[in-house]
């Protein structure tokens, strides 16, 4: 018994192998950049966007607000330079710009619930009610996108998104990582000049 | 990376040092113990008629107690391996790496014809890690460090035919399964995952080497190569193949 037992602890060494593949990951390796254009639109037709240069807005459950913390304005210079190195030029809102560039933080979460199943029958009888669990998803990245602001009325009166990009992972509200994010999504991007 | 890599090797190395210094330690153990005490059946006087009505004389009474109960009886075994498993075509378009995770565990009933029948569980969970790439479509671009991993969880009826008698202290055999083949793909873009989880109808084809180094204690050692496949098909994957070896102990009782 006692050589069978220390065969079952084997067993559970074993079984105790399986291990998290992301324990490794360090913050860097963790971020993804994806980027979307509109493979129909010439970039270099452009010549003037806009941005807030106040605030960025933050969408948190399908509803906004304006936020002005360090690192979003940061990440606003960053991302306003990064134009501007392309060739476009920067212009007033009211000046109407040729792309309308929108920066956003999104913070959503969920709460969702599982049923557990109940269990009864066993030993003396004895009977467990289901149970349930609660669980929590969050999700927070920024989010840039372009819009064409130059051919409203040729698209129909719509603003076309010709131009999106997500940051996703850890470490990406970090002020002295802002700048490289942006490099990332902009190095990705090198149709987006004039 | 270089120190991954070697973590990656020495974890699987350690584990089976770990295994056999087990083994010598219930090989130790053994020596203390005496042979099983074993009550003879109690004789049939039907076939000692028939055996006397041929002519044959009659030897069982000393050679028949000096046979090991293994040869005697239909008897039970237990046997655990670790090792590495490395993926074939259809898996090595998406994991080129071995996996160093790989164990099985085996429950068989051996019959004293030279063949068991019995369940074998296992795991084999092969993970890569992918350097930053971009990866594009039309209209759609993603720079990510991929790490890609799948885990397959064979639960198959498993069928083994020995090469030599019980009496050996190495038994050579062959082995198939079949059963169901739990896989589950999760290819990580940085940390946001892309999976798919199917339970399929898997095979393998193998063999391996049975060592019992002392008979009386019923602890063995296992030493085995397997040939798995199962149709599987999602991203990268086509079909799920992968050829594993494992070294492993066994423990065996009637």
């Amino acid at each position: 018994m006692k050589k069978l037992l220390m065969f079952m602890g084997v067993l559970c060494l074993l079984v105790a192998c399986a291990k998290d593949p992301l324990s490794d990951l360090t913050d860097e390796d963790s971020q993804v950049f994806i980027t979307n254009y509109d493979d129909t639109v010439s970039f270099s037709s452009y010549k003037t966007f806009a941005t807030s240069s106040d605030s960025i807005i933050v969408l948190q459950n399908n509803r906004f607000y304006l936020s002005a913390l360090s690192p979003e304005l940061n990440f606003v210079q960053n991302v306003t330079n990064k134009f501007k190195e392309r060739g476009y030029t920067r212009v007033e809102k009211t000046a109407s710009p040729d792309l309308m560039v929108n920066i956003i933080r999104v913070s959503n979460s969920s709460v969702g619930i599982t049923q557990n199943p109940n269990y009864g029958g066993y030993g003396y009888g004895g009977y467990y009610p289901s149970s349930y669990s609660f669980y929590e998803i969050t999700e927070n990245y920024w989010y840039v996108e372009v819009l064409d602001k130059k051919n409203y009325v040729a698209n129909g009166n719509k603003y076309n998104v010709i131009w999106n990009a997500e940051i996703r992972g850890n470490g990406i509200f970090d002020d002295g990582s802002l700048n490289n994010l942006v490099n990332a999504v902009f190095k990705q991007s090198s149709y987006l000049n004039r | 990376m270089k120190s991954n890599n070697i973590k990656r090797y020495c974890q699987p190395l350690a584990t089976v040092a770990f295994l056999v210094i087990l083994l010598i330690h219930f090989g130790a153990f053994a020596q203390y113990v005496p042979y099983r005490s074993y009550q003879p059946r109690q004789k049939q006087q039907q076939p000692t008629t028939k055996i006397k009505q041929q002519g044959i004389q009659e030897d069982d009474e000393d050679e028949h107690k000096y046979l090991s109960p293994y040869q005697r009886y239909t008897h039970f075994k237990l046997s655990a391996g670790y090792g590495v498993a490395t993926p074939q075509a259809g898996l090595t378009e998406y994991i080129k790496a071995p996996a160093s995770r790989n164990w099985a565990i085996t429950g068989e009933v051996v019959f004293k014809k030279g063949f068991s029948v019995g369940l074998q569980i296992g795991y084999i969970n092969f993970a890569e890690r992918i350097a930053r790439q971009l990866y594009g479509a039309t209209g759609t671009n993603i720079s990510a460090v991929q790490t890609r991993t799948l885990a397959a969880t064979p639960i198959h009826v498993v069928s083994k035919i020995f090469l030599l008698g019980a009496s050996s202290p190495i038994r050579p055999y062959l082995q198939g399964s079949f059963g169901a083949t739990m896989l589950n793909y999760v290819n990580y873009w940085g940390t946001l995952d892309d999976g798919n989880n199917e339970t399929k109808l898997g095979t393998t084809l193998g063999g391996g080497i049975s060592w019992t180094p002392n008979p009386q204690s019923g602890f063995g050692i296992e030493l085995k190569a397997l040939y798995h496949q199962a149709p599987f098909q999602y991203g990268y994957m086509t079909k799920f193949v992968a050829v594993d070896a494992s070294l492993g102990i066994s423990y065996r009782w009637y």
